[in-house]
């Protein structure tokens, strides 16, 4: 079967981990992997000085996380177009599958 | 006939006590030039069979990890690369040993009696008769309310650091907690004992900031005695009352970090 793999963070590698072990275990590495899901954190530049308020307003200005920055662990010319499968605040869940040539 | 001398301790005759240091010592210098020899080989193995080798390891000495031990082939190349900068500065710390013996020898021999000054300065701190148990008292109060704020703030949500320490550090094998140091962000104390306190508490909060609550917690008292040390009583409660008491304090002592065990560490040289 085709190994599956997260590219998170590691807050999200964390949670994963403690709710579901085995899941986690399961996983490859993002570079071996035929499918993958990604959580792609937006970047609005250095919050640190804005207030809750400014910083919410900021990333509902995004309308979602670019699938560019994936690049920094995927080389995602191997890959399908990511999809989108789920857009939060902070983030979006992008799902990409490995080309049939691979 | 030889007369019989006490060392520092009480336990031991000094030349028996120096013949344990010179072992000792002699032990010492050969582990560490052994170990000099023994890395610069393992330079040479291969990644495929480095790899075999760790994945026979990772399962069994990782199996409260619960996350993926992959030695991939750019850790490899990282680890290799390091062993005989490693090697070298076993050799080196080796030779140097062996070169300072005889001094190091009497430096650790003159320790029992530094070690007896020291406890006799610290029994000098708590002999101020009545006066003492109030202080005592009061300390134990502000204690036990530090130690109330930072148990309840620490079922607080995990914080991205603390995640990288236990994902990418403490949950891996212990060969690999102490020698994987690709940026700052890896307390190795801290890493260390947070691999133990998972170990025994499991993947949970408290597992994950038990070394940094238990140092935060300590925090408090040794601010106490420095603060008495230097100001008196009255300053060491005060200053034992802003750090049980002030968010700060609090906060870092419910991260899983190693910033309240470096606080523990600097009050403790501090101390006179």
């Amino acid at each position: 079967m085709a190994p599956d793999a997260l590219v998170g963070n590691a807050l999200i590698e964390y949670v994963l981990l403690q709710r579901n072990p085995r899941l986690y275990r399961a996983l490859s590495q993002p570079q071996d992997a035929s499918r993958v899901v990604a959580v792609v954190m937006k970047r609005t530049g250095n919050m640190e000085i804005c207030s809750s308020t400014e910083q919410a307003a900021a990333l509902a200005a995004e309308q979602s996380a670019s699938p560019g920055f994936l690049a920094e662990s995927l080389d995602l010319a191997r890959y399908q177009q990511p999809e989108v499968r789920a857009k939060f605040l902070t983030s979006t869940v992008y799902s990409l599958v490995r080309k049939a040539a691979e | 006939m030889r007369e019989t001398q006490k060392t520092g301790s009480g336990h031991l005759d000094a030349p028996v006590a120096a013949r344990w240091v010179g072992v000792t010592l002699g032990v010492l210098i050969v582990f560490l030039l052994f170990l000099a020899v023994l890395l610069l080989p393992l330079h040479f193995v291969p990644y495929g069979k480095a790899k075999m080798l760790f994945d026979w390891y990772a399962p069994r000495h990782g199996a409260y990890s619960n996350t993926r031990n992959v030695l991939s082939a750019a850790a490899y190349g990282h680890f290799v690369d390091r062993l005989p900068v490693a090697a070298a500065v076993f050799g080196i710390c080796g030779m140097v040993l062996a070169l300072c013996k005889q001094v190091l020898g009497r430096f650790l021999l003159e320790l029992p009696a530094d070690w007896k000054a020291f406890s006799s300065y610290f029994g000098r701190q708590f002999d101020k008769g009545p006066e003492t148990i109030l202080e005592i008292a009061s300390v134990a109060i502000v204690f036990g309310i530090g130690v109330f704020l930072r148990w309840h703030h620490l079922g607080r949500p995990v914080c991205f650091d603390e995640a990288w320490t236990y994902v990418d550090f403490a949950a891996r094998p212990l060969g690999l907690v102490l020698s994987r140091y690709p940026a700052p962000n890896n307390h190795l104390l801290n890493t260390l004992l947070i691999h133990f306190s998972t170990a025994w508490f499991g993947n949970t909060v408290l597992g994950l900031r038990f070394p940094a609550l238990v140092a935060g917690c300590l925090v408090i008292p040794a601010t106490w005695f420095l603060g008495r040390a230097l100001y008196g009583s009255a300053a060491g409660i005060l200053a034992a009352g802003a750090v049980a008491g002030l968010p700060t304090f609090v906060e870092f002592s419910v991260n899983g970090r190693g910033y309240s065990l470096q606080w523990l560490r600097t009050l403790w040289s501090a101390t006179p």
